[in-house]
């Protein structure tokens, strides 16, 4: 058994963070024998990002409060394209006035959105470079993933709706690395997956659906194959020589990676009821419906307890893609229009 | 007698640049001091001429070489009166003492000796600028003296050096995945990019193991294996396929390559690897066509046809509209075409045909511009078999015909594979846990699906994944481990990873079990065969694609408006640089012919760039090349325009892709905190690259390395940044002359080749060596394979530097044929 006993003193995650405000608790703080027998459920973890800003988010909008509410304080007005949202009321806050300085340009010139992407989660300013010498910071969500993925078989989650490339220049003088919001480090950008069908496979492997007999098939599987591999690395330790060794230690290190997150995640089949869900073939040709079904697969992922940790990214280009239904009326709130900034 | 003054000033200036030179590799090999002399290194007089290459007992050993002789008086003193001044160990200037270093037993200081040898051949020490030095002649004598001391010694007592445990790399996994199971799917696409290591991406040290990189394995082992044996249970699934567009021109009005018809214009052409026999959905996707649309959702371009399992060629194409000259943006143009949808103007449809392998499935009449956007695979419906696919052909080598032959010919179908992948006779310890993985896949289904179960688990093995070279059983203990020859086996596959990036095959395993490949004829001819096998087109994509660094063409972008680049361009530039370096390989030339050849490859898009006349057509062809300074990679516009910026030239970048490619001698990154913007003249008028660039030439840190990179880029100041010839610069006559250090002068690309080619002919050839030597080792080179190196090139001089001539040598060397013992 691989789980530790001990848990985690809420103190050191707020010294480890350098924080200062209050966390929720979040369930890497109950010791992990009691974790699984939890009733309440763990706490998650998602960025959602819609770029190039939304009409009505300043006073100064040609359409004041058609995204920004009106009022301040617990019984505030919902604006017109977050209405969708108003059921929710006790459940969320909308918070302003966040801008972020470091997605300004501060001298650069030009490049607003590959900065505003770029800062998003990370608060660095990004070194203005359209060649392979990128250089921003780690992101938020790989600072969660480094600590609340130790317990979870998907550490973080990043998809997006709309493909991005890791070179090239993707806006006046930037590189499209800068077009990715999560960064594992300064110079590791994490592009979002924008296929369903890969983000099903990551989450639930080869298995054609999320029924529970089928993804126990599939973890007994793997262990059998990494079984297998065990077994052979330890016939191959004995003839090789000390240097050689550390290489295939690195391997069995892998191996037992793999093998504890197909431990955690038997137990939570157990415990764990998912929705079912058919894998997806490919990107649905109607854009309300391909984000509908990332949305889904999120929550699906979030019902298996992990990752705690996802992004999930709008439309990332100039002009976004909106879905025009045939009134032209006001699009949904995941499908917020442009504005111009 | 320098006076103390005088000494103090010299002080200063080498302590200066020795802070400089501290950061210079110990492979400098630049600035030969002695003028532009003779290029054949002098061998040392008490050297007997080299003996008849490989005896049968120990081929692994150099040609006999005399014992040396001990050193003349003179020698003794030399380090003393000439080094000792700042290599003391008081000063260790570079952290080099020669102090006190006797010549009694110099192979004992191996690593310093060879340094101080090679600065000293290449006049690089004493620096340009000492005047007390011994002469020439001395010079050269004392570096033989060191470099044959410490040849002979290793030919008595070889250090072979030793490669760390070695994991395959993509393209490796890719190329061994198709020769075990004839699966031609590149899964190594699939698996997380590779770290380099050397300029390579073949560095056993470099090759880690992750988690992610083991999860990668086991979920591209499922998908190879269901692909080539077939998964009836396959589940209907989309693969897209986006055309490569251009962004800023159109696509060209000429046949796009050739799997489409010679009289078609531009599309798409995909290898598809279907799955299972079944029917297959394939739609095409143009420009223009919304997404959310009524055309959109209706997709009338699209066909389901039943297909054979296997990889096909699927092309969507236009015919060519011959009244056109070049490219222009498509759609348009049929006479007597209909009128279209609405609209006030008739849209005149435009043919598109979908084809397979060449024929032609279907044509379409597409309205509203037929420039293709994607093509998607959706698939399979209705499987109707497995198919009979060159993998199934390969795997089921027997067929059970009842249920109680099943066990042995499953045995039989592993053993086969087994012994294939993992690259040496398999024992039932190998094969009995993949015949219980063969158990679990049979008893849910059927016996293939057994054999698939069985495949996935070979093909995460470590003994498929890994070359494992095994040490001799331990000899005495506490002795440390001899070196030793490889089993022949494990020859076998050092030769096919090095020569086809790949697995041994058949023929070259055989040979290893039986134990005859370590003959030297025997080997040699297995050598000639392998260079002359399709495989060994890796030699180009992988090693000198890596070593010329020219994977970066993909990815440059030269500004349009400065440049008339294009992706036609680009991909001319790729193949050209491409079917060069093949040739060169294929038809066994000379090394030299790199930089020398005087033909290359042309279709009509490259020549009209290069100012050359009457090349017509989009396919390739060689060209003789009359003007000499386009001769070789020097004047290929991939190189050119990969050493440039996206707005102008870069003379520092070509500088250091010569020293560091060319030449071995690699110049330190700039010291920080530099200010590398160009300036602009004094009265804002433009200046030439050459005025722009004199801060280097002025300042003495700046110069101590742009003296010997910027001369060697100005030279080549004629080639704009994406290769065009050009006479002038900001308004001025371009002056193509470089100056060395030393005093060596050239001009003009053809001036540069011709340096190259004579003067610092060793060192190229010598840089051209430890690349090959360091690809093929799977390790950086090192001070004690300088022995194997100097025989190497010795050896291919003979036969004036052949590509056949450095592999073989390459092989026959100690490096290759032997490993050092284990540490511990």
């Amino acid at each position: 058994m691989m789980i530790s006993n001990k848990a985690l003193p809420r103190r050191t995650f707020l010294r480890g963070l350098g924080a200062t405000m209050a966390l929720p608790f979040l369930d890497s703080m109950v010791p992990a024998s009691r974790a699984f027998a939890a009733a309440k459920a763990p706490v998650r973890l998602g960025y959602m990002y819609t770029p190039n800003g939304i009409v009505g988010a300043s006073t100064a909008s040609p359409r004041p409060n058609m995204w920004t509410p009106k009022n301040v304080g617990e019984n505030f007005d919902f604006s017109p394209t977050m209405k969708a949202l108003e059921p929710y009321r006790d459940h969320l806050n909308v918070l302003s006035n966040m801008a972020q300085v470091n997605g300004r340009a501060l001298g650069d010139g030009g490049g607003d959105h590959a900065r505003a992407t770029s800062t998003f989660l990370t608060g660095v300013h990004p070194f203005k470079t359209g060649g392979a010498d990128f250089h921003l910071g780690i992101s938020a969500d790989q600072i969660a993933a480094k600590e609340l993925g130790k317990y979870t078989q998907l550490s973080s989650l990043e998809i997006g709706l709309e493909a991005q490339a890791l070179a090239g220049n993707c806006d006046s003088g930037y590189t499209c690395a800068y077009m990715s919001m999560s960064w594992r480090g300064p110079t590791s950008p994490l592009p979002p997956e924008i296929n369903p069908r890969i983000v099903f496979e990551r989450l639930f492997g080869d298995g054609d659906s999320t029924d529970a007999a089928s993804r126990m098939a599939r973890l007994e599987n793997q262990k059998s194959v990494l079984d297998y591999v065990t077994g052979s690395l330890t016939r191959l330790q004995g003839s090789i020589g000390a240097g050689d060794k550390r290489k295939l230690d690195e391997y069995l290190e892998a191996v037992r990676d793999i093998e504890r997150r197909i431990q955690l995640a038997e137990q939570q089949n157990l415990t764990i009821q998912l929705p079912t869900m058919e894998r997806p073939s490919s990107i649905p040709d109607d854009y309300a419906q391909y984000a509908k079904l990332m949305l889904d697969m999120q929550v699906v992922a979030w019902h298996r307890h992990d990752p705690r940790d996802r992004i999930h990214a709008g439309p990332r280009r100039q002009q976004p893609r909106v879905s025009r239904d045939r009134h032209f009326g006001w699009p949904s709130l995941d499908l917020a229009p442009s504005g111009r900034c | 007698m320098p006076t103390v003054k005088k000494l103090l000033r010299h002080l200063s200036t080498w302590l200066l640049m020795a802070g400089v030179a501290a950061a210079v590799s110990t492979h400098g090999r630049l600035l030969a001091q002695a003028p532009a002399s003779t290029n054949v290194q002098s061998p040392a007089p008490s050297k007997a001429p080299v003996a008849a290459p490989a005896r049968a007992q120990t081929p692994a050993k150099s040609p006999a070489l005399t014992k040396p002789q001990p050193p003349p008086a003179e020698y003794a003193k030399l380090t003393t009166t000439y080094c000792v001044s700042c290599h003391s160990d008081k000063l260790k200037t570079a952290g080099l003492s020669l102090e006190g270093l006797e010549l009694a037993d110099v192979p004992a200081h191996a690593q310093i000796w060879e340094k101080v040898a090679r600065k000293m051949r290449t006049g690089e020490m004493p620096p340009p600028t000492v005047r007390l030095r011994p002469d020439a002649a001395t010079e050269r004598g004392f570096g033989s003296f060191l470099e044959s001391s410490i040849d002979y010694a290793a030919s008595v007592q070889p250090n072979p050096g030793r490669t760390p445990v070695h994991r395959l790399n993509r393209a490796e996994y890719s190329n061994a995945v198709r020769d075990v199971l004839a699966v031609d799917v590149h899964p190594g696409e699939w698996l997380p990019i590779d770290d380099s290591g050397y300029g390579f991406d073949n560095i056993a040290a470099v090759l880690s193991t992750s988690p992610a990189l083991l999860d990668r394995y086991m979920s591209a082992a499922g998908k190879v294996s269901r692909l080539a044996v077939g998964d009836l249970a396959m589940k209907p699934a989309d693969e897209i396929y986006e055309s490569k567009r251009d962004p800023v021109k159109g696509s060209r009005n000429e046949q796009l390559n050739d799997n489409l018809p010679f009289d078609s214009r531009a599309g798409m052409t995909v290898e598809h690897y279907f799955p299972v026999d079944g029917e297959y959905v394939l739609k095409i996707r143009f420009n223009g066509v919304a997404a959310g649309t009524e055309e959109a959702l209706i997709d009338p371009y699209q066909i389901r046809i039943p297909m054979k399992a296997g990889l096909q060629t699927i092309g969507v194409t236009s015919p060519r509209q011959n009244l056109k000259v070049e490219s222009e943006g498509p759609g348009g143009g049929r006479a007597g075409g209909g009128g279209g949808r609405g609209g006030a103007a008739p849209q005149v449809p435009t043919p598109v045909d979908l084809r397979l392998n060449g024929a032609r499935l279907k044509r379409f009449d597409v309205v509203g511009g037929a420039e293709i956007n994607r093509l998607i695979i959706t698939g399979p419906y209705n499987v109707t078999g497995r198919g009979d696919t060159a993998s199934r052909k390969k795997i089921f080598i027997c067929r059970p015909v009842s249920q109680a032959q099943e066990s042995g010919c499953a045995r039989t179908i592993l053993t086969s594979l087994a012994h294939r992948a993992f690259r040496r006779p398999v024992t039932p310890a190998d094969i009995q846990p993949l015949m219980v993985f063969y158990q679990k896949g049979r008893t849910p289904g059927d016996f293939d699906s057994g054999i698939q179960r069985a495949i996935q688990a070979m093909l995460v093995s470590p003994d498929f994944l890994f070359r494992f070279e095994r040490d001799p059983a331990a000899s005495a203990k506490g002795a440390p481990a001899p070196a030793h020859r490889v089993t022949d086996v494990e020859l076998a596959s050092r030769l096919s990873f090095f020569l086809w990036s790949t697995i041994p095959d058949d023929e070259l395993l055989g040979l290893a079990e039986k134990g005859t490949l370590s003959d030297p004829a025997v080997l040699d001819r297995q050598v000639r065969r392998m260079l002359d096998d399709a495989r060994a087109d890796t030699l180009v994509t992988n090693f000198a694609g890596q070593w010329l660094n020219l994977r970066s063409v993909e990815t440059q972008k030269p500004d349009p408006v400065i440049f008339p680049f294009d992706e036609a361009l680009r991909q001319a530039f790729m193949k050209e640089t491409e079917l060069f370096v093949s040739s060169i390989f294929r038809e066994d030339r000379s090394m030299l012919d790199l930089l020398s050849a005087d033909y290359t490859f042309l279709n009509e898009r490259l020549a009209e760039h290069y100012g050359i006349p009457r090349v017509y057509g989009s396919q390739f062809r060689r060209v003789t090349l009359t003007d000499a300074n386009r001769h070789g990679l020097l004047g290929q516009g991939s190189l050119l325009t990969v050493t440039s910026y996206p707005n102008r030239t870069s003379v520092v970048q070509r500088g250091k892709w010569i020293l560091e490619n060319l030449l071995g001698t690699p110049p330190p990154p700039p010291p920080p905190n530099v200010d590398t913007t160009l300036k602009p003249g004094p009265d804002g008028k433009p200046l030439t690259m050459r005025e722009t660039m004199q801060l280097h030439r002025a300042n003495p840190v700046c110069a101590s390395c742009h003296g010997r990179m910027d001369p060697l880029g100005f030279a080549l100041e004629n080639f704009d940044g994406v290769g065009r010839w050009r006479d002038q610069d900001a308004g001025v006559n371009i002056d193509a002359s470089g100056k060395l250090p030393d005093g060596t002068e050239f001009q003009g690309p053809a001036g540069l080749s011709n340096l190259l080619l004579t003067k610092y002919r060793d060192d190229f050839v010598g840089t051209a060596t430890e690349k090959l030597l360091t690809y093929a080792l799977g390790r950086g080179v090192e001070y004690y394979d300088y022995p194997a190196v100097r025989a190497i090139d010795r050896e291919a001089a003979r036969d004036h530097y052949r590509v056949s001539s450095v592999i073989l040598a390459i092989v026959r060397s100690t490096p290759f044929q032997m490993r050092k013992g284990s540490d511990s």
